[in-house]
């Protein structure tokens, strides 16, 4: 298990890839199973690392909402 | 989206993101807390287990402001101060998505003023991730003592044997020794004495009787007893005798899981008085069996 600082929360990465992601403002966790989970830390990359990552707030939601309509990310309920 | 089959959440990450919730406010409102016990603790302290829910000690300055900011990020208080434990240490709250996150304005046992005690913990503490957002968490030594009050308190219902052994029965003398000083510089002998036998030494001290009664029950009468002996001061005292003759509402609803309604609570009531008075016959048979 390894863990994330992502632009949109704090996600936690399992040992087959899924990532779990904790948005701590809006009270909502998100998962990418599998394969999904590399895709969606490369486009919430904390903001260290380079592309949307470094994007503004407001951009980096607009992408959180993409990967949701793109079916990468899967709210939990 | 809708036709995906649901994926629940891993325990343990849950609970990691429990903690990162719970210190993700106390950023918020600026308030020092420290978690216990789950991914709180040191690893080897205790066998792993899954917690099924998140501790946190408040600096008992910023309890107020944490308090609202659990309320205003939608957190609902399950059981108050109050009425969650004879020690009234700690208020539960339930997010839908977080789950339970215990608030504690002290540890029981401790019975160093709260505040001060805050302190002394805090002075030591350590730093760990939980889900890659920091927190606090007491030393390894402040994590013994606590895990081992914990072990104290849960007496009745017996205790695992490994924990006993990682915590206390199996430390080398020189940890004892730390240990026994840390529980000294808390004020927390009395409970501490529970783990060692020791019990019995204490009688007489204010929280002798509570911790007999919550480590060897034998009643309800017993139990309120206690609470009134381990009370400071009379509205304290007063508040005690209210609470064992009254029954609450909202603990009942936490309690049965729904809310309750006037004939509820009055059955409720009723029943509580007459238990109470089949309890006091018994006492009395017992005393006359003696004599």
């Amino acid at each position: 298990m390894s863990t994330h600082v992502l632009a949109a929360g704090v996600a936690v990465e399992e040992s087959d890839g899924t990532v779990y992601l904790a948005h701590l403002t809006t009270g909502q966790i998100l998962v990418a199973p599998g394969a999904a989970g590399a895709i969606v830390l490369d486009a919430l990359g904390g903001p260290t690392m380079p592309g949307p990552g470094a994007a503004p707030a407001a951009d980096r939601e607009h992408i959180l909402d993409r990967l949701v309509e793109l079916g990468y990310l899967r709210s939990v309920s | 989206m809708s036709d995906l089959p649901a994926i629940d959440v891993p325990q343990r990450v849950a609970r990691r993101f429990g903690h990162a919730s719970a210190q993700f406010l106390a950023d918020q409102a600026a308030v020092r807390v420290l978690h216990l016990k789950g991914p709180a603790v040191d690893p080897g302290l205790r066998p792993d287990r899954i917690s099924t829910d998140v501790d946190v000690l408040v600096d008992p300055a910023g309890l107020s402001a944490y308090l609202a900011a659990l309320q205003a990020a939608g957190w609902h208080r399950e059981t108050s101060f109050a009425t969650g434990s004879p020690f009234g240490h700690a208020a539960t709250y339930r997010h839908p998505v977080w789950g339970y996150l215990d608030v504690h304005r002290f540890w029981p046992g401790i019975e160093l003023d709260p505040a001060d005690a805050f302190e002394v913990l805090w002075a030591d503490r350590q730093s760990r991730n939980f889900a890659a957002l920091t927190g606090q968490v007491p030393s390894r030594l402040d994590q013994r003592v606590v895990l081992c009050l914990n072990l104290a308190r849960s007496w009745a219902g017996g205790v695992a044997p490994d924990d006993l052994r990682l915590l206390w029965s199996e430390l080398p003398p020189d940890t004892r020794r730390r240990v026994r000083q840390r529980v000294a510089q808390l004020h927390a002998e009395v409970g501490f004495s529970v783990l060692l036998g020791e019990l019995e030494a204490h009688r007489g001290e204010r929280t002798y009787r509570l911790w007999r009664a919550v480590a060897y029950p034998s009643g309800r009468i017993d139990e309120w007893q206690a609470r009134w002996y381990a009370a400071r001061g009379p509205v304290a005292k007063a508040t005690i005798l209210a609470r064992a003759l009254v029954v609450n509402r909202q603990h009942l609803a936490a309690v049965t899981g729904h809310h309750v309604g006037l004939q509820e609570l009055t059955a409720a009531q009723w029943r509580r008085i007459t238990a109470a008075a089949a309890e006091m016959r018994s006492r009395a048979r017992r005393r006359g069996g003696r004599s």
